[in-house]
């Protein structure tokens, strides 16, 4: 592979390996692949000529053409690489300002014997490639044990299409990214490295960045927590699902804790902290404060309006739960057994009364147990005296047993 | 009746589009030149009048190709420049830029520091905080509000009229010098009014205006009111210098006085003028040391943007912006660092960043005449044959004062 700023202005030698004229430019097909169809040679002092790839016989800095070539000219779909690419503006989908195209690179298919636009390189080595100093800068890299290497955009990156109208565009880019199901983006960005992670949460819609994270593996999420300013911290927290946000907080330093915990609103931060103190119990690191309560005495049509007002997304639990006046957990009822019910009947004539409940203490095997003797999504978890503290849902107890298989 | 409402849409029109042409020609009244408008007129004094005429039409010029560039492609000089040279030139001219740029904001802090001074306000504490206020204000605010702030900022400049005025100079002579010489011409004469010429008419002024236009977003239908602005702000600017010049002339110059910085005018004007028309020229030194430090950075880091194509614009945010507002900070601590080391004399500095200030232009002319005249950029908006003509005198006529001055001054006239 060779970058343009190494070909160009190279002499064009002819059978006879004499020189007759110098490399000037390459025109290339603006489609998926950009095979390069023609090379531009100025021949004298006022005179270009075009001619076909095909008469390469050697190619590289000591280009070897067939001189009695065809001289051609271009067509319509052709674009040229000093005029078209190089040093462009490279933009985004939305037309934000990236970098511009500093080098370009060239490869050779041996195989079929064609040429091809690899992609631009976009970093400062190409700069100092220009201007001769590459291989001069690289011992200072060393010196400075700067790892460097060439920064290049694949042509996939590419829009071709863009291209013709005139512009560079990336193809990949912070919209596409929030149009891909968070899970899915969150796989992607564990098979990059931690910075560009960083980049792209940066970039992304704080909501949406939430649910990404909340789905990145512990030491992503606790490196990318401690990368945050607090303030950062505190909104992603927010928007995190209570447990994931503790098991988060968890790993972080006393002192970044405290920090984010501080710029929450105080509704937050005491369902936070009272998580917090779970933790240390066998199934405390589990429970979600996130479920739907509802007095005996209330209607089934009250209750579906309080489900209706509270789902989000994010929501995955199938009880509601029904306490009494003291607050005490007296019952539980499956969405599918409310949506049978006409609004009008109590909700204490339908409750299911002797309720699958889990305390503190209970060890995760016995909880997973009886989730599945009793077919159960998620298990209130109670304190005391039938105080409802939280619920333990099937999907984290699953995940938490994935990772220690 | 139809009179008055056709006024009024005039005028809203006029608001819609000034600010650029404004802002530029002002800031080119900035701290070094306050500085070396001061000295040439204590040097030269009638006589300096007559780089009047000459300077107002190159601003003019130049300003108003710069605009009309930026509204038609809608790209800054330096964009232009990556775009058709290619990456080595780009990097020559961004290190001359930068270098250049850098003398300029010299001048501007340490002027802004002068000022301070004047009325002794503590600047290891105030400049420091001034400079930091600046940067706050320049990463936090839109577009729009920088504007307004500067603009609004222009309207100290009337402090020089008043001190003009006080200085009780002999109006009709000095109206009459601008046409006729005073006395004969020293050969001095030329390297001092390159200087002149350097300071209002700059490299960074035309890269300023180039991207500050862009940033703007005019339409091209507005071009024609725009064109009016730049013209209006050019002359605007050279009658404010002429202003300073004449407080200078009708105290110092008349009384043999000599200085070497404007600090320094603003001191010695207050024996022949009284206390405030020194106090009012303190304060014009302010705020013209204030305007440049923050439009002059802003310039380097517009080009940088430009030149390697970085996100750089007043209105995105500083996290999508790192590098140009990175940019600004750098060289505004570094400035600060520089004017609070005592050793360094500004004064040298002023005279050489003019200087090769005035060397520069001629390269940027070179651009901005080819960039003017591609039809396939500019299309019906390229440039008219006397604006050809007018361009390449100047360029012509700035390099070669520049060469006789520089001349001149190396073997000692």
């Amino acid at each position: 592979m060779f970058y343009f700023s190494e070909l160009k202005n190279k002499p064009v030698l002819n059978e006879k390996n004499k020189s007759f004229a110098k490399v000037k430019d390459y025109i290339f097909l603006a489609n998926e692949t950009a095979l390069l169809t023609k090379l531009v040679v100025q021949t004298s002092k006022k005179k270009q000529s075009i001619i076909p790839i095909e008469s390469i016989i050697t190619f590289g800095k000591h280009l070897k053409v067939d001189s009695t070539a065809q001289v051609t000219s271009l067509d319509d779909n052709e674009l040229s690489i000093a005029t078209n690419l190089l040093d462009k503006q490279i933009i985004d989908v939305k037309g934000g300002k990236v970098v511009r195209v500093n080098d370009v690179a060239i490869a050779h298919k041996e195989d079929t014997n064609t040429y091809y636009v690899a992609g631009v390189d976009i970093g400062f080595r190409a700069v100092l490639r220009w201007i001769g100093l590459e291989h001069v800068a690289l011992p200072f890299y060393r010196a400075f044990n700067i790892h460097t290497h060439p920064h290049n955009l694949s042509w996939a990156d590419i829009e071709p299409l863009e291209l013709i109208r005139g512009t560079v565009q990336l193809k990949k880019d912070v919209e596409d990214l929030e149009r891909m199901r968070p899970e899915d983006l969150a796989d992607y960005l564990e098979k990059t490295n931690i910075r560009n992670v960083n980049e792209i949460i940066d970039n992304l819609d704080e909501e949406f960045a939430a649910n990404v994270i909340a789905d990145l593996n512990v030491n992503y999420q606790t490196t990318l927590f401690r990368r945050f300013a607090s303030e950062k911290g505190a909104k992603l927290v927010t928007y995190l699902d209570p447990d994931e946000a503790v098991d988060i907080l968890l790993t972080l330093t006393k002192e970044k804790r405290s920090e984010i915990m501080a710029l929450l609103d105080e509704k937050k931060k005491k369902e936070l902290h009272n998580l917090i103190s779970y933790s240390k119990t066998p199934i405390g690191e589990l429970i979600n404060p996130e479920y739907i309560t509802i007095l005996s005495d209330d209607t089934v049509g009250s209750a579906k309006d309080k489900i209706a007002s509270f789902i989000r997304e994010s929501y995955f639990s199938y009880y509601i739960y029904i306490l009494n006046n003291e607050e005490e957990l007296i019952g539980a009822i499956s969405l599918a057994k409310l949506l049978k019910e006409s609004d009008e009947v109590p909700i204490y004539k339908i409750m299911e009364q002797d309720v699958v409940v889990i305390h503190l203490t209970t060890p995760k095997e016995i909880a997973t147990k009886k989730m599945l003797r009793y077919k159960r999504y998620a298990l209130p978890v109670i304190e005391g005296h039938k105080k409802l503290i939280g619920i333990v849902r099937f999907d984290d107890l699953v995940e938490d047993i994935l990772k220690k298989i | 009746m139809k009179f008055f409402s056709l006024l009024k849409l005039r005028l809203l029109l006029l608001l819609a589009v000034v600010g650029p042409g404004l802002i530029t020609a002002f800031a080119d009244n900035d701290a070094g030149g306050v500085a070396t408008y001061s000295v040439a007129a204590a040097k030269f004094g009638y006589n300096i009048h007559l780089t009047f005429i000459p300077i107002t039409i190159v601003l003019m010029i130049t300003q108003e190709i710069g605009g009309r560039i930026a509204v038609v492609t809608g790209k800054g000089l330096a964009d232009l420049i990556r775009e058709r040279y290619g990456i080595r030139l780009t990097l020559l001219i961004f290190a001359l830029l930068c270098f250049v740029n850098f003398g300029v904001i010299l001048q501007d802090i340490g002027g802004l520091k002068a000022g301070l001074q004047l009325f002794h306000i503590n600047i290891i504490l105030f400049l420091p905080l001034i400079l930091l206020f600046l940067f706050y204000f320049i990463t936090k605010t839109s577009y729009a509000k920088i504007e307004k702030f500067f603009l609004f900022l222009t309207f100290f400049y009337a402090a020089y009229l008043i001190s003009a005025i006080l200085a009780k100079p002999n109006w009709l002579l000095h109206v009459k010098s601008v046409v006729v010489p005073y006395e004969p011409i020293h050969f001095d004469y030329l390297y001092t009014s390159i200087a002149v010429l350097g300071t209002t008419v700059t490299a960074w002024g035309q890269f300023f205006i180039n991207s500050y236009v862009k940033d703007k977003k005019l339409s091209i239908d507005k071009l024609k009111i725009n064109q009016f602005e730049m013209y209006f702000g050019a002359f605007l600017t050279n009658a404010v210098s002429m202003l300073m010049m004449i407080a200078v002339i009708a105290t110092l110059w008349e009384h043999h006085v000599e200085i070497k910085d404007a600090a320094t005018a603003a001191l010695a004007i207050q024996p022949f003028a009284g206390d405030f028309a020194g106090i009012l020229f303190g304060v014009g030194l302010i705020i013209a040391g204030f305007i440049g430090a923050a439009i002059v950075p802003l310039a380097t880091a517009y080009a940088f943007s430009e030149f390697f194509g970085y996100e750089g614009s007043l209105d995105v945010k500083f996290s999508k912006s790192k590098l140009f507002y990175s940019l600004f900070l750098i060289q505004i601590s570094l400035g600060l660092a520089f004017t609070l080391l005592p050793q360094i004399s500004l004064f040298q500095i002023t005279i050489l960043a003019d200087f090769l200030n005035g060397l520069f232009l001629p390269l940027i002319f070179f651009f901005l005449y080819k960039i003017a005249n591609d039809e396939s950029l500019m299309g019906q908006y390229k440039n008219k044959r006397w604006q050809n003509y007018l361009l390449v005198g100047c360029a012509v006529v700035i390099s070669a004062a520049a060469l006789v001055g520089g001349i001149g001054e190396i073997i000692g006239f």
